[in-house]
C-alpha cells in the first residue's frame, strides 16, 4: 500500500532532483537517484494509481463487462475517438488510457497522427506491450552509414552495461540467440514455441539462413527468481491480460518494479495530479530551477523546485514542455538553441502484414496465453543488406494459433453440428506483420498551434508528420517478403495487405500508431544540430536531463522501451557523478 | 444468477484445461503468492472475477417476453426462437438459454451504428414474413424444423437478398460474440483459464478438447 506521506501537493521544500513524469523512464530515474541518496520529487500529471488496488477490471470474465468488453458507441465517439484505435483499448482497459475530449491536439491539413495517451501514475508502463529488445550496433551506426538523419553520439558498447543493469531488476524472459544485429540479454528463460512454430523455424532456417525466427523476448518473470520475489514479485502466469494490470507484478511496470525500491529509500516524494506547464529557468545562471504546474483538477497553479530536472514525461510530453518553455534567451523554447527541438518525429511502421493457413497439427495444442511471439530481426541492418528502391530495414513480429470461435461469424451453419464445431480449436494459422524503420526527417516536426489551447491554458501540440516514400516501398516490399518467406515454409493459402495511406490517413494507419515516437529532441555531438549531449543532459542548459524516446536519433527497429531505461539509468550515473565532482 | 457469475474458480478453469500445471508447480504458485500478496489479496485474485458484475448486462430469462433496448417484443420473441435455433440446447445450454437475444438487442443500442439497428429490424421482419408465405403462419408458430430450414435459405441467399443475408450474419456474429462471452459459454461450452498458470507451446488435443474460451480480448 503505498503511503499518504508519501504524497505532496503544496510544497516549498527544495529537492535534489525533479523527475517529471512516472512511466517506463520516470519510475528509472526516480529508483536509481533515490537509491543514490538524492532526495527526488516525482511529477505526474494524472491520478494515483496503486499496484493491485487499482487494477479494478483485473481477473474479470468477459461477462463481467455491460458489452463483454466493447465499449459504448456514444463514449467511443465523444472521448476516445483516438485511444480506442489502440490494440490494447478496451472496455477491461479504457481507465489506462488517455481521455481524447481532454487531451486536444492538432494535426496540420493532410496529415494525422495517433497520439495514444496514459496519463497517470506508471503512465504507459501499465499499458505497453513489453517486448523488450537490445539495439546492435548497427542500429547505432545506420545514420552515419547510410547518411539519413545524425549520427547517434554513442554506440552499443556505451549502453551494453546498462542494458545488462535494467535486464536483471526487470525480469526479461528471452533466448539466447546469438545474433549480431539483436544482442543478448541478460535473461530468464523464453517463453515456448508452439510445435508449427517450430517446423517454420526450421524451415525458415533452411531456406532463409539470413533471416532467423526467433521467440520474442519480453518484460515478464518466466521465472521469477529470489531477487523479483523480495520486490513482491511472482512468475508470470500466462494471462496476457497485462494492460488490465497484474497484481502478480509479472511484468515491468513502474508500479511493479522500480517504484517499490525507490520508495524503500525514504527518498521519494511523488506529486500527482500536476500538470507541468513548463520549466522555471534562470537567464542568468543558466539553469532550470524548478517546474510551473497547474492542478490537473482545480487548474490552480503551484511550482516545485530542484538543483536538477529529469524531463521523462514521454517523447511528445516532454517536447511539449521544452517548447512552452521560452526566455530572452530561448524564445523558440527552452534547450532550443540548435532549433531541432520538435523535429525529426519518428515512429515505427507497422503497416504490413500477411496470413497464411498452417496444414495439420490437429494433435496439437498450447495452454496459457502467452505475453509474447515469434520475431524475425531485422535482416537488412547493413547497407549492403538494403533492397534497391528503399533503406533500412523491418523486423518481423508474429505467431501460430489455432483458430476460436470467432470463424463462426464467416462460416455457414445452424444448429448443433455447428454449435459443436466451434467449441473445439479450429485450424492453425500463422502470421507476419512487419515492424518497419522510419527515416528522421527534418520535415516531420511537433510545434506549438499559434492559437488551440487545452484545458490547462497550455498550448496544444501541432503536429506534422508524414511517410515518406521509403516508408512506402519498405512496407510494400515486407508485405512480398512476408508471402516469399510462408510459402517457401510450406504454408497454405497465404493473403498479404499493405496499409499505409498517403496524406490523411485513419488512426490506425498514421505515424503514432506503434507508439514508438521518439526523435523530437535528439541527442548528438553537435550542439547547433542536437539538444542533447551523449549524457542525455541539454548542450545549453547543464542542470537539465531528457532521457525518454525524444532524445532518439534513429528508431531503428526494435521496441524502444529498453532502451529508454537503460539510457536513462546512464544519464542518472552520469549526472549524479557530476554533481558528486562538483562540476554540476 | 448474479451470485454464480461471480464464480469461476481456477480449480474450474484448470481442471477443463486439457493439461493443467502440475499440481507441485500450483503449490509453489499458490505460497509464493501468498508470501506476496497475504491470503485474502490472493484468493481474491485467484478467485478470478471477483468484482462487482452491477454494471454488466444481466441475462434475464424473461427477455423474449418484452420490449429490448431497441427491438419490440415480437421482434424478441423472433430473436429467442432464431437463437435457439442457430446455438441450440446440447450437453450445453443454447443461445437462447443464455439469453443472447437479449444481449443482441443490447449490444445493438450500446454498439452499433443506426443504419446497422435499422438493417436488423428490417431483416426480422423480412423473416417473419416469408414464414407467413411459405407456412401460412408466424416465425415464432413454426417448429424448430421448419425455422432452421428458413434459417439455412437465408444464409444460401434463396429468396433472401444481400442485405438480409447480412444482416443475419450481423445477428449470428452477435449470437456467438454473446454467447461464447457468456458465463456458460466461456466456462462450460469451452475452457476457460482464469489463472493459467504458465504457458506450455505443446499439448495434445483430441477430437473432444475444448478450445479455450479464456482469450485476451474479445
Amino acid at each position: 500500500m503505498l503511503d499518504d506521506g508519501l504524497f505532496v501537493c503544496d510544497t516549498s521544500e527544495h529537492y535534489d532532483v525533479l523527475v517529471i513524469g512516472s512511466g517506463i523512464t520516470g519510475g528509472w530515474a526516480a529508483k536509481e537517484f533515490t537509491e543514490r541518496g538524492f532526495k527526488t520529487l516525482m511529477v505526474e500529471r494524472g491520478r494515483k494509481v496503486e499496484h493491485r488496488k487499482d487494477y479494478i477490471t483485473e481477473g474479470k470474465g468477459p461477462w463481467a463487462f455491460p458489452n463483454r468488453t466493447k465499449v459504448d458507441n456514444l463514449l467511443l465517439e465523444q472521448q476516445y475517438y483516438v485511444q480506442s484505435n489502440n490494440y490494447a483499448f478496451n472496455d477491461a482497459t479504457k481507465h489506462f488510457f488517455g481521455n481524447d475530449r481532454d487531451l486536444p491536439y492538432a494535426t496540420e491539413e493532410g496529415t494525422n497522427f495517433a497520439w495514444i495517451r496514459g496519463n497517470q501514475l506508471g503512465g504507459k508502463s501499465l499499458t505497453w506491450h513489453r517486448q523488450s529488445y537490445r539495439m546492435s550496433d548497427y542500429d547505432f551506426n545506420a545514420n552515419k552509414a547510410d547518411g539519413h538523419g545524425a549520427d547517434w553520439p554513442i554506440r552499443y558498447k556505451d549502453l551494453a552495461p546498462y542494458y545488462s543493469y535494467v535486464e536483471k531488476h526487470i525480469g526479461l524472459a528471452a533466448n539466447k540467440d546469438g545474433l549480431k544485429q539483436l544482442p543478448d540479454s541478460d535473461s530468464l528463460p523464453p517463453f515456448e514455441m508452439s510445435t508449427p512454430e517450430k517446423a517454420i523455424q526450421a524451415a525458415l532456417a533452411e531456406h532463409f539462413p539470413d533471416r532467423p525466427m526467433i521467440i520474442g523476448r519480453c518484460a515478464h518473470l518466466s521465472v521469477a527468481t529470489d531477487y523479483h520475489i523480495k520486490q513482491g514479485r511472482v512468475t508470470c502466469q500466462a494471462r496476457d491480460e497485462c494492460q488490465k494490470g497484474c497484481s502478480f507484478g509479472a511484468y515491468f511496470s513502474t508500479q511493479s518494479s522500480t517504484l517499490p525500491p525507490a520508495i524503500a529509500t525514504g527518498n521519494l516524494t511523488i506529486a500527482v495530479d500536476s500538470v507541468v506547464h513548463s520549466l522555471i529557468y534562470d537567464e542568468t545562471t543558466n539553469r532550470v530551477k524548478g517546474v510551473r504546474v497547474i492542478d490537473n483538477n482545480d487548474l490552480s497553479q503551484r511550482e516545485y523546485y530542484a538543483d536538477v530536472v529529469f524531463l521523462c514525461a514521454s517523447t511528445l510530453g516532454s517536447t511539449q514542455v521544452l517548447l512552452n518553455s521560452t526566455s530572452k534567451k530561448f524564445p523558440q523554447g527552452l534547450a532550443n538553441s540548435s532549433g531541432v527541438l520538435g523535429r525529426y518525429v519518428m515512429d515505427h511502421n507497422y503497416n504490413a502484414r500477411a496470413t497464411a493457413v498452417i496444414d495439420g497439427y490437429e494433435d496439437e495444442y498450447y495452454s496459457g496465453r502467452r505475453p509474447t511471439g515469434v520475431y524475425v530481426p531485422n535482416f537488412q541492418f547493413e547497407p549492403s543488406r538494403y533492397k534497391k528502391n528503399y533503406v533500412r530495414g523491418y523486423a518481423l513480429g508474429g505467431g501460430a494459433s489455432r483458430l476460436d470461435w470467432r470463424r463462426g461469424g464467416a462460416q455457414d451453419g445452424i444448429g448443433a453440428d455447428f454449435k459443436t464445431a466451434l467449441t473445439q480449436p479450429g485450424g492453425w494459422h500463422f502470421e507476419f506483420y512487419a515492424q518497419g524503420e522510419m527515416l528522421p526527417r527534418f520535415d516531420n516536426q511537433v510545434s506549438l498551434h499559434p492559437t488551440k489551447k487545452d484545458k490547462w491554458g497550455i498550448p496544444q501540440l501541432n503536429f506534422n508528420v508524414q511517410w515518406s516514400d521509403n516508408e512506402r516501398f519498405m512496407m510494400e516490399d515486407s508485405a512480398k517478403e512476408c508471402e516469399n518467406m510462408m510459402k517457401k515454409a510450406g504454408l497454405q493459402d497465404i493473403a498479404s495487405s499493405v496499409s499505409i495511406q498517403e496524406g490523411r490517413a485513419e488512426y490506425s494507419r498514421s505515424p503514432g500508431f506503434a507508439i514508438h515516437e521518439v526523435g523530437t529532441a535528439r541527442m548528438g555531438v553537435d550542439p547547433k544540430a542536437s539538444v542533447l549531449n551523449s549524457y542525455n543532459q541539454s548542450h545549453d542548459i547543464p542542470n537539465l536531463f531528457v532521457t525518454d524516446g525524444s532524445s532518439f536519433c534513429s528508431t531503428g527497429t526494435v521496441n524502444p522501451s529498453l532502451t529508454f531505461m537503460a539510457l536513462t539509468v546512464r544519464a542518472v550515473e552520469y549526472c549524479a557523478n557530476e554533481i558528486k565532482q562538483r562540476r554540476l | 444468477m448474479k451470485q454464480s457469475m461471480t464464480s469461476i474458480s481456477p480449480r474450474q478453469g484448470l481442471t477443463q484445461a486439457p493439461q493443467p500445471a502440475s499440481d507441485a508447480d500450483r503449490r509453489w504458485f499458490l505460497k509464493r503468492l501468498t508470501q506476496t500478496l497475504g491470503a485474502t489479496g490472493a484468493a481474491a485474485l485467484l478467485a478470478g472475477n471477483s468484482l462487482s458484475t452491477a454494471l454488466a448486462y444481466q441475462p434475464r430469462k424473461d427477455s423474449a417476453d418484452h420490449k429490448g433496448a431497441l427491438l419490440s417484443a415480437s421482434h424478441m420473441r423472433l430473436l429467442h426462437d432464431i437463437c435457439a435455433v442457430t446455438l441450440p440446447r446440447t450437453d450445453t445450454p443454447s443461445a437462447a438459454d443464455v439469453d443472447c437475444h437479449g444481449f443482441i438487442d443490447h449490444q445493438l443500442s450500446t454498439c452499433h451504428s443506426t443504419a446497422e439497428q435499422q438493417l436488423t429490424k428490417d431483416f426480422l421482419d423480412a423473416l417473419d414474413a416469408r414464414s407467413r408465405k411459405t407456412f401460412n403462419t408466424a416465425f415464432v408458430q413454426l417448429p424448430r424444423e421448419q425455422q432452421q430450414q428458413l434459417l439455412t435459405q437465408v444464409e444460401r441467399k434463396d429468396g433472401f437478398n444481400q442485405a438480409q443475408y447480412g444482416a443475419f450474419k450481423l445477428i449470428k456474429w452477435l449470437m456467438l460474440f454473446g454467447y461464447f462471452t457468456s458465463e456458460v459459454g466461456a466456462t462450460q461450452a469451452l475452457a476457460y483459464q482464469a489463472v493459467p498458470g504458465g504457458f506450455k507451446g505443446s499439448i495434445p488435443a483430441k477430437a473432444d478438447t475444448k478450445g479455450w474460451g479464456s482469450l485476451n480480448y474479445y
